[in-house]
């Protein structure tokens, strides 16, 4: 064959494979487009269970409204711990303690944080516990949280008051004795007058009442000595001299400059004192106090507890104060039980040296 | 017998019951300097009630210690002579150990006397702030029944053999042992914690030294 009709032949296949493909494109395309469709789809469903397999499974537990996603191997513990927990819960807070349907809580052992979750579980607050944490431990840390999300419904009044958590654990006549002795030894005139029964005084020694405070909690040996345990503070907002002039000259107009500058001037009775109040303002009120005390803003502290406690402000404190004077600490625990008892040991011991083996 | 055995054991501990004396007198006069501090005002209270907490350790171990000695001088020359003086009286080994514990109580009462003085005199010098209170007779009557229990402790195991005390001191260390072991090995046992509040709690026998030893208190 020349190379002329080897030339033309090529030319003649070629036209009948292209004016063939030109023929077959659309479908083929439409056929390519389908199955890349379609390993699209399964590479899609791949990742999805790829993920799947990767988030840990987690368990939700419940107890009232108090809601805890933990891993499974948790469950049974925090399961317990959550029934402990929303009961202390719910004494304390009442009706308010059903916000916590809105706030799940998370919870992990220290060390094994959970990572592999959804954003939104992710976001969750979280509730930590010691790898051998008993039901005690996970609801104590339960309660902590829990009393947190429901106190972040408050205002700020409220909270700069009252502090940040009011936990349902304490032991009120332990948290009362405390208050007793603060009533004993606060150095401030209000706390002394409070002691010896002035229910106004009272109110004012726990910071609930409004008024110029320097003036009204302490006399003017007191006012230098706030300054002097301030005088950083004093100087720091560029009143060294007038806390040199307080204190030196024992000047009270000087004293009462630093005082009046400082940001923030903690009632003579602590925080404890204060919580055993609104403690009492609860558990008067019933089962909605806590939420009228949230819902009360913008009126005077006296006025919220006793919104609260659904008794008179003056009722409210008379009470506070009754029971803390109530739980006087013992000082000296010696009583006839605990005297006999040193007795009796006191001759067990003595009869075994009677009965020494030394010579036998 | 008694008046001889009260006698001799005098002798032999009058060098330590006088420091004793003296301590017990001082402590809770010590106790109480920083009252009636002038310039403390409103801040006295609390003062004063630290202070006191603070000295409120030294007497139960004022306690202990004057016990501790007294009991071992109880018995101490007779260990020495191999106790050939008590094995030639007349009279059987309890009684003999039962004058000896009765002679260690009659000595003990001049710490405990000097104590409640020391208490009481402190009491009425002081100024107290209204509202916290002296409690001297508590104070000393705690203080005499924690000397007895432990004296009695202490009497009982000098009277007995080195090997009885030895047999003690083995428990007591053999407890601490296990609650170390079975810490180190993971295993979650409260051992220790559980025979100190045996001891320490009602009705154990040494719940009189535990508490508050406040001379002031609210």
């Amino acid at each position: 064959m020349s190379d002329r009709w080897r030339s033309r032949c090529l030319v003649a296949l070629g036209l009948a494979i292209a004016t063939n493909a030109a023929a077959q494109e659309a479908p083929v395309l439409e056929r390519r487009l389908q199955r890349l469709d379609m390993l699209q789809r399964a590479a899609t469903d791949a990742l999805v269970r790829a993920e799947r397999a990767r988030i840990e499974p987690l368990d939700t537990l419940k107890a009232g409204s108090l809601v805890v996603v933990a891993r499974p191997a948790d469950a049974a513990l925090v399961s317990q711990a959550t029934i402990v927990a929303w009961g202390k819960l719910d004494t304390l807070y009442g009706d308010a303690a059903q916000r916590m349907a809105a706030a799940p809580l998370l919870f992990f052992r220290q060390g094994h944080p959970i990572q592999n979750v959804p954003p939104a579980v992710k976001q969750l607050q979280h509730v930590m516990a010691s790898e051998d944490a008993t039901v005690a431990d996970v609801a104590f840390q339960l309660v902590r949280a829990a009393s947190v999300a429901i106190g972040q419904g408050t205002d700020t009044a409220l909270t700069n008051w009252l502090g940040p958590m009011l936990l349902p654990d304490a032991t009120a006549p332990v948290e009362r004795a405390h208050v007793y002795v603060e009533l004993v030894t606060a150095p401030s005139l209000v706390v002394r007058s409070c002691y010896a029964g002035a229910v106004e005084s009272c109110a004012a020694a726990l910071g609930t009442v409004t008024g110029d405070r320097a003036l009204m909690w302490y006399d003017p040996a007191e006012r230098r000595m706030v300054v002097q345990r301030n005088q950083e503070s004093a100087q720091h907002l560029g009143l060294y001299a007038a806390g040199r002039t307080c204190l030196d000259q024992q000047s009270d107009a000087a004293c009462l400059e630093v005082l009046h500058a400082l940001p923030w001037l903690e009632p003579p009775l602590s925080t404890e004192a204060r919580q055993s109040l609104t403690r009492v303002a609860l558990s008067l009120g019933g089962r909605r106090a806590f939420l009228r005390l949230a819902e009360s803003t913008g009126r005077p502290l006296t006025q919220r507890l006793a919104i609260a406690a659904a008794v008179p402000p003056d009722s409210l404190i008379h009470q506070w104060r009754n029971l803390v004077i109530a739980a006087r600490p013992h000082p000296v625990a010696l009583s006839a039980r605990f005297a006999w008892a040193a007795v009796g040991w006191s001759v067990v011991f003595g009869l075994l040296a009677l009965r020494s083996t030394r010579w036998r | 017998m008694f008046r001889m055995i009260l006698y001799t054991q005098w002798k032999w501990s009058r060098l330590i019951l006088l420091p004793a004396v003296i301590a017990a007198f001082a402590l809770p006069v010590f106790s109480v300097q920083v009252v009636g501090t002038p310039n403390q005002s409103g801040w006295e209270a609390r003062r004063i009630l630290s202070a006191v907490q603070t000295w409120g350790i030294a007497y139960p171990l004022l306690a202990t210690g004057i016990a501790l000695a007294i009991a071992m001088t109880a018995w101490g020359p007779d260990h020495r002579g191999r106790h050939v003086y008590a094995l030639s009286l007349p009279v059987p080994r309890w009684n003999y150990a039962l004058q000896r514990f009765g002679a260690g109580i009659v000595l003990l009462i001049a710490p405990a006397l000097a104590l409640w003085i020391g208490a009481a005199l402190a009491a009425t010098t002081a100024q107290i702030p209204a509202g916290l209170h002296a409690y001297p007779v508590a104070l000393a009557a705690r203080f005499t029944l924690a000397l007895a229990v432990a004296y009695a402790v202490f009497f009982a195991i000098t009277a007995g053999t080195t090997r009885t005390a030895g047999y003690v001191l083995a428990t007591l260390g053999g407890i601490v042992l296990i609650q170390i072991f079975a810490a180190s090995v993971g295993i979650e046992i409260q051992l220790l914690p559980f025979v100190s509040d045996r001891l320490l709690l009602w009705p154990g026998p040494f719940e009189i030294f535990s508490g508050r030893w406040m001379l002031i208190d609210v």
